[in-house]
């Protein structure tokens, strides 16, 4: 009796699941057979097929739900590692990258030299070249977490490439040990489900780079003291709004949502924003900072499994973006090459400078030549910035001969 | 097209399903149906090889009719067997061991005499190769009539629940069944309970421990040199490995058999709890039995099996089986070493007996048969037998590795629930438990409680096992590529 009545209700709940499924995604099932069809045409039979595979396990319906149950199990199986140690939760909750072997030997030396010759090939002849080394989520003396669960740790990898960058007299802010002397409370740099900075952290390196180069190179950036002081800045805390990229693959049963803190200058300013994403898509704002600066998408309505809020500042980074301040011409132009850190502090940077252009260099997407427009604009500063994972061929592709 | 994945799930079982219970009028159409869908599925892992598994349908098709339409003519008869199995065989080699022998001749020269091929292994093609034999030679040897509707032989060979990973069905055992069987409620739901108890052991326990061992083993093969694999550590992997090929292979039948009931068909069991055997010679009869029997039956009992005046010829007859199926297993020379692995330790047991000594203290033979298979294991899933070396080595702390690991404990707490329920259904506990709980009786009628329960922990299973597969957790298949 028990298998017949099991039965009946497995045959039922596929069938029916099935129907919603299809039911529900017919305008991309139909779209995706198109799309087959003419895989098919071309005699790529073999992608048609991987096409659909991909499609299926994409669109499922209520794919999240599922989601949510596998990371429901996870923590009823009382699990600190998630699909295969892929992430790894610390004591604190938050989610880390695993690292178990590193079998990639980088040439640091090398790296170095090609950041080195940014500033002895750029235009102006006085630009300066800084490299911003960014804290890590992993960090030493203050994450907890048990021997054994081999979290991502950096720390190695970024003192050798900073040794590298002393020897070939690259100047390095390290916001290891500058963001640390600001707040070693753990949980206002970084989010717990995601390896980015919180905003309050993006808000320390903005500090930090101002100092940096007022201290070295005597910038004269914010004399006053203005935009370095929070209580310049509206806050306002959205609490528990958000998952980020780590937790997607467990759900918020399992990762807990985060906290996110938006910061704005009280004094809203004159700006405009400009982004290639790829070939013949390009966005434009101007405006307030807010109005310039800040997808309010993301902050007011975003896909919680999809749509981190930390992107409100700019959005996903582009391949090549311009941050310009129409009421600070005399300010300086900085070029930024760099990752997905950063995006907040270069907001809060376009207070101080006249323009700020920002390059992603992993882009497949980016449709000029770093090294030409490194030479044909007119550049004050240059700042690098690489997570220690981007520490590879991709990220350095510029300047990799002396010229 | 893989069972544990949302395509078969969600469009193709469902859609073959509805139709193959739409056509119940013709026993034709329902085969036909079942074909063309076979066809399908195995067309999903790699079109351009469905020619190979056509063609294979075809002239095994034409071979059974010409020996049944010869079966006077002993010599022609004969013939168009040992063509049969000729094409049949050559294939398989082309396909699967050409590359190898090339390999090998090329290092034993220190220099490319004869080029790689560019050949892409066929899924399956020893399974179905082996039941195309089996059909041929079932016919030569009288068991059974040719068919002389080729859809039938196509089915037979084709049909999508045993093709790429067994069980490796004899045609004499199915052939009725071809044209005649019944398909009922009962059987129905038989096959879907055994159809998600397949699915929830590959998905939660199979992969569970694919990643484990993957880690482990890949760890390993990188070399002491840079990666030490201490001794505790390695054994972990050794274990998760012998976990992982039992739930996946094991979940793979079950779900195999499973489908055939749901259309029908009733195929024979492949595995029976290998892991409580007492001996290696138990272990493989209660081991991918289907494979086993077919060797017993088209290799060793031809060669004369046990049968024979000398311990020589026996131990010839069991080199000759265990060599083949270590080769059926693969191109590499770690499945020749496992095949004679298993050789040497069954011989050993049928001259000496001493297993039946070490069956007088359980635990002692228990412990004997998990050391030879695990280490079996270790030598089936390095990558070649240098590897094998260096983790059998890491193994028993030979490469100065130690025996610690912080990650062991981590390991541990992190599956304990996991390898827990390996431990249990790897034994026949489940089995009985099932059994005691479906007899028991409370004041004389069947326990109301696990009537309700039973299908709730199912379909919770179910559910479970979709939700890995929905966040694309690790999903590997051993026997694809055999």
């Amino acid at each position: 009796m028990r298998k017949y009545i099991f039965c009946v209700i497995f045959l039922f709940s596929i069938f029916a699941y099935s129907f919603i499924n299809i039911y529900s995604n017919k305008d991309k099932l139909k779209a995706e057979i198109k799309e087959c069809i003419s895989l098919i045409e071309k005699e790529e039979v073999g992608s048609a097929i991987n096409s659909f595979d991909e499609y299926a396990k994409s669109s499922l319906y209520k794919k999240m739900s599922f989601i949510e149950m596998y990371g429901f199990f996870q923590k009823l199986l009382y699990k600190n590692e998630i699909n295969n140690f892929e992430y790894v939760k610390d004591k604190d909750g938050f989610l880390h990258f695993t690292e178990f072997y590193k079998g990639i030997e980088n040439d640091y030396d090398k790296y170095a030299r090609q950041v080195r010759r940014l500033a002895e090939n750029a235009k102006n002849p006085n630009c300066k070249t800084i490299f911003v080394n960014p804290l890590g989520l992993y960090i030493e003396n203050i994450t907890r977490i048990n021997d054994g669960y081999n979290p991502a740790k950096y720390d190695k990898e970024q003192d050798e490439f900073l040794f590298n960058l002393y020897e070939n007299n690259v100047k390095v802010l390290d916001t290891r040990k500058t963001i640390l002397e600001k707040n070693k409370n753990k949980e206002e740099l970084f989010y717990k489900t995601d390896h980015h900075w919180t905003t309050q952290a993006e808000f320390y390196a903005f500090c930090d780079i101002v100092d940096y180069l007022n201290e070295n190179f005597d910038a004269n950036l914010d004399s006053d003291y203005y935009f370095r002081d929070i209580n310049n800045y509206n806050l306002k805390l959205y609490k528990n709004s958000f998952i980020g990229s780590l937790a997607r693959k467990a759900g918020i049963i399992y990762s807990g949502k985060d906290d996110y803190l938006f910061i704005e200058p009280k004094e809203q300013g004159k700006f405009s924003y400009f982004a290639h994403i790829k070939d013949n898509v390009e966005i434009s704002r101007s405006g307030s900072f807010k109005d310039a600066f800040i997808v309010e998408k993301f902050l007011k309505d975003p896909d919680t499994y999809t749509e981190a809020k930390h992107m409100a500042y700019i959005g996903e980074i582009s391949p090549y973006e311009v941050l310009k301040n129409e009421g600070n011409s005399s300010g300086p132009k900085v070029l930024f090459i760099r990752d997905s850190y950063l995006s907040a502090s270069m907001c809060f940077l376009a207070n101080l400078c006249s323009e700020i252009h920002s390059i992603w260099p992993l882009s497949e997407n980016l449709n000029f030549d770093i090294e030409e427009f490194v030479e044909e604009n007119d550049f004050d500063y240059i700042i690098v910035e690489a997570y220690p994972g981007n520490f590879n061929e991709e990220f350095f592709s510029f300047y990799k001969e002396a010229k | 097209m893989l069972f544990s994945s949302i395509v078969f799930l969600f469009y193709f079982l469902p859609i073959v399903l509805i139709v193959y219970f739409l056509l119940s009028f013709s026993r034709f159409l329902q085969n036909s149906w079942l074909l063309i869908v076979s066809l399908i599925f195995y067309a999903w892992g790699e079109p351009k090889n469905i020619v190979i598994m056509i063609g294979s349908i075809l002239f095994n098709s034409v071979f059974g009719l010409l020996i049944e339409k010869n079966r006077k003519r002993k010599d022609i008869c004969k013939l168009f067997l040992i063509i049969a199995i000729v094409l049949n065989v050559s294939i398989l080699f082309v396909y699967k061991y050409l590359n190898f022998f090339i390999e090998n001749i090329n290092i034993s020269q220190g220099k490319e005499i004869l080029p790689i091929l560019k050949l892409s292994l066929p899924i399956g093609i020893s399974f179905f190769t082996f039941q195309a034999l089996s059909y041929v030679i079932d016919v030569y040897k009288g068991k059974t009539k040719a068919e002389k509707n080729i859809f039938k032989v196509g089915l037979y060979i084709s049909f999508f629940p045993q093709l790429i990973a067994g069980p490796i069905v004899q045609y004499n055992d199915i052939a009725e069944q071809l044209g005649n069987r019944k398909v009922t409620f009962r059987k129905l739901s038989i096959g879907c309970c055994r159809f998600v108890a397949g699915l929830a052991k590959k998905i939660i326990l199979a992969n569970s421990m694919a990643g484990l061992a993957e880690n482990i083993f890949s760890w390993s093969s990188i070399g002491t040199h840079s990666y030490v694999v201490p001794s505790s550590l390695a054994w972990i992997g050794a274990i998760a490995y012998a976990f992982q090929i039992y739930f996946d292979f094991s979940a793979y039948s079950d779900m195999a058999i499973g489908l055939g009931l749901m259309f029908g068909f009733k195929f024979k069991e492949n595995f029976n709890f290998p892991y409580v055997s007492k001996s290696i010679s138990e272990f493989w009869r209660r081991w991918h039995i289907s494979l086993t029997d077919w060797f017993k039956e088209y290799v060793y009992f031809p060669l004369g099996g046990s049968r024979v005046k000398n311990k020589d010829h026996l131990a010839r007859n069991l080199l000759i089986v265990w060599v083949l199926t270590g080769l059926w297993h693969g191109a590499e020379w770690t499945f020749l070493v496992w095949g004679v692995w298993n050789f040497v330790f069954i011989l050993f047991e049928k001259f000496t007996k001493f297993h039946l000594k070490l069956e007088k203290i359980p635990i002692f033979s228990h412990l004997y048969v998990v050391f030879v298979f695990v280490i079996g294991w270790v030598i089936f899933r390095a990558n070649d037998l240098y590897q094998a070396g260096l983790m059998i080595m890491n193994m028993f702390m030979l490469n100065k590795n130690g025996f610690y690991s912080n990650m062991v404990p981590i390991i541990l707490k992190e599956y304990a629930f996991i390898f827990l329920m390996c431990f249990v259904f790897a034994t026949p506990i489940t089995r009985k438990t099932n059994e005691y709980l479906m007899y028991k009786k409370i004041d004389g009628k069947n326990s109301v409680v696990y009537t309700v329960f039973y299908p709730v922990v199912m379909m919770m299973l179910f559910a479970i096992s979709v939700s890995y597969l929905a966040t694309g957790s690790y999903n590997p298949f051993i026997y694809f590529n055999f």
